[in-house]
């Protein structure tokens, strides 16, 4: 095997570098910052081994960035359901928010802690990565028709979960 | 919603809430520290995914070393708290339908509840003791994150003679606790496996498990502490995704075995039977291999020849094993009859690993498909020691083979280098697997310990580059 420290200052670097933008993916994926700083720091650890396959590929911060997603999948397990548990009603922000979409987006956001790994990472690489299809696909292991699968069934999840509160009553109890 | 507001509304909340990313600036110098030092932390969140298989050849070869010390014997221990032969007095079957056989038909199987001294829906485990386990050789191995499940033989504890079924588990991988009372027995019991024999097992998570044989399948929604009798039996069982997926084979065989695929939500008894993409589905023996929602059975020929051009047929699926499709023989055919002997999925890149042996003899090799097994490569010709039985890999890159002893590769296949010796690796392995691209698994049944077999489990975290030891329930 071959060494796995050739590359320690390309690896320094490359860390001090890209470490804000491989934690905004990685918290997009787990929903919250002690999570999201565990899976990066998990990832580019295991990486380091193999530092020159990184420092080989087309687009470094592309490749670890896949890394991180992988091993997201890999390693979470989440919970079938995350329940907002609120005891008062959220008070709406003074600035206008004339679509209702403050509460939306933070409904949003909660169900999509209830999705199935592969589903969030999916739609997380979908829609803020804007990646095509076939990275996506490397990033998951999986193929085309797998990727269009996971993020056709992700949005109909949430617009199911959506459709499922709107006009019911926003309070929930603990 | 409609679909265009939903991807709107996702979009700006990805946009919102990255922007509440910590900056991280103190972790990547925590990063570069802990790289550079050397060690690296184990995950704490259980694995999602486990893709390996344990081939029957090489299963059988674990059992059969096991085997040759055992005595034929009516004795059995019943001690509780202690790993014991069980010796069923009576079993109350409630009726059950059998399993239709129609194209993705479903039947509700009732499971069967146990009555008597094994009354095993009641059957309480006592509390936890971490004991240690003479002579205690294991069959096979499953993963949730850090849990690990072990089942196999040890000497019998109250009696001191004779073997027993055990059945381990440990949280950490360090210390071990025996779940008492398993109403089951594995090959190579003192006291014989003609009643619920079963040679493997799979946890879904730590609560849900199945353990199987070709005449035995029983599950378990309490991590092992009571277990429910299912119909039929499985000669491979996969867990993922929500579902797991069995093969059955037909009575009476090998050889000449039929097989069908059946599903199930895990945690459920209602099986249904898949449509077979080629029929009959024949062969010696089957492997199944899973990686997300794309599913891999291999249905091996038979290795001696015989019935005509008998070849090994890879059969794939992409939707978590409802339907299946053909891909043949998956290893190249190079000028002569070649054939699939074991089947894995790369752990971080979800490729396909055959290991390939010519029939005529000699040397094989591995084969990989980055395509969903559509196409394989070899990586080079006649590269892998003889007699592959099982094969395991991270991924298309890192890949190791078990012919004896664990050979692993970091070039595809096209060379490869014993983990024994100066690595430091494990020697004589009978199970291989890779939960990521990095961290895989080997089980080493280490005989030569002056007070019987020991039960080395080996860990990598570089591919297989290097590895560390830790023996299972050791005494």
């Amino acid at each position: 095997m071959d060494g796995p420290n050739d590359g320690a200052g390309e690896f320094a670097g490359f860390v001090r570098a890209n470490t804000p933008a491989l934690l905004r993916t990685a918290y997009l994926l787990c929903g919250d910052s002690l999570s999201a700083e565990e899976l990066v720091q998990d990832t580019l650890v295991r990486l380091y081994p193999k530092w020159h396959l990184v420092l080989a590929a087309e687009a470094p911060l592309a490749y670890v960035r896949r890394s991180v997603a992988n091993q997201f999948v890999n390693q979470t397990r989440r919970p079938s359901r995350r329940e907002i548990t609120l005891e008062t009603l959220p008070e709406r922000p003074e600035s206008h928010d004339p679509a209702g979409q403050f509460d939306d987006r933070e409904e949003l956001w909660a169900m999509l802690g209830s999705l199935p790994a592969r589903q969030r990472a999916a739609l997380v690489l979908r829609y803020f990565h804007d990646l095509p299809d076939e990275e996506i696909g490397a990033a998951l292991g999986c193929q085309l028709g797998t990727v269009r699968s996971l993020i056709s069934r992700g949005l109909a999840a949430l617009r199911d979960r959506v459709a499922e509160t709107e006009g019911a009553t926003v309070r929930r109890l603990a | 919603m409609n679909q265009n507001d939903m991807e709107s509304n996702l979009r700006a909340v990805f946009a919102d809430r990255a922007q509440q990313a910590p900056a991280g600036d103190d972790l990547a110098e925590r990063i570069i520290l802990q790289a550079g030092s050397g060690s690296v932390r184990q995950l704490r969140r259980p694995v999602r995914r486990r893709n390996w298989t344990l081939p029957l050849l090489a299963a059988a070869a674990v059992i059969a070393v096991v085997a040759g010390t055992v005595a034929v014997s009516t004795r059995h221990d019943s001690t509780a708290g202690h790993p014991v032969a069980l010796l069923p007095t009576h079993i109350t079957t409630a009726p059950s339908s059998p399993l239709s056989s129609a194209t993705s038909s479903a039947s509700e199987a009732p499971a069967a509840i146990f009555n008597g001294p094994e009354d095993l829906a009641t059957t309480t485990n006592s509390s936890a003791t971490a004991i240690a386990l003479e002579n205690f050789t294991v069959g096979d191995l499953t993963f949730v994150g850090d849990d690990i499940w072990a089942l196999g033989t040890a000497t019998c504890i109250t009696s001191g003679t004779g073997l027993c079924t055990a059945f381990v588990h440990s949280a950490d991988g360090k210390s071990w606790t025996t779940i008492n009372s398993t109403p089951f027995n594995v090959p190579g019991d003192t006291t014989g496996c003609e009643s619920r024999c079963v040679s493997h097992m799979r946890f879904a998570s730590t609560k849900i498990g199945y353990v199987y044989g070709p005449d035995a399948l029983l599950m378990t929604l309490d991590g092992g502490k009571s277990w429910q009798l299912e119909s039929g039996g499985a000669v491979a069982l996969e867990t993922l995704d929500g579902n797991v997926i069995r093969v059955e084979q037909s009575a009476g065989c090998p050889p000449g075995c039929t097989f069908t695929v059946q599903k199930a939500p895990i945690g459920s008894t209602r099986w249904t039977t898949v449509p077979a993409p080629i029929a009959p589905m024949n062969g010696v023996g089957a492997q199944l291999s899973r990686n997300g929602s794309d599913a891999y059975l291999l249905l091996t020929a038979n290795p001696a020849g015989g019935a005509g051009s008998a070849t090994s047929q890879l059969l794939s699926s992409t939707d978590d094993g409802a339907t299946w499709t053909n891909r043949g023989e998956p290893c190249p055919q190079l000028g002569g009859e070649v054939d699939s002997t074991a089947l894995t999925t790369g752990g971080g890149d979800g490729s396909v690993i055959v290991a390939c042996q010519p029939r005529t003899g000699g040397k094989g090799f591995a084969a990989v498909s980055a395509a969903g097994g559509r196409h394989f490569k070899a990586a080079a010709t006649r590269t892998t020691p003889m007699g592959v039985t099982a094969v395991g890999g991270g991924s298309a890159h890192d890949l190791c083979v078990v012919a004896g002893q664990l050979y692993c590769s970091d070039n595809g296949g096209l060379t490869f280098t014993s983990t024994k010796g100066s690595h430091g690796g494990p020697g004589q392995v009978s199970f291989i697997g890779f939960e990521s691209g990095t961290e895989g698994r080997a089980l080493e049944i280490d005989g030569s310990a002056a007070n019987g077999a020991v039960s080395n489990l080996w860990t990598t975290t570089d591919a297989g580059g290097s590895w560390s030891v830790g023996s299972i329930a050791a005494s």
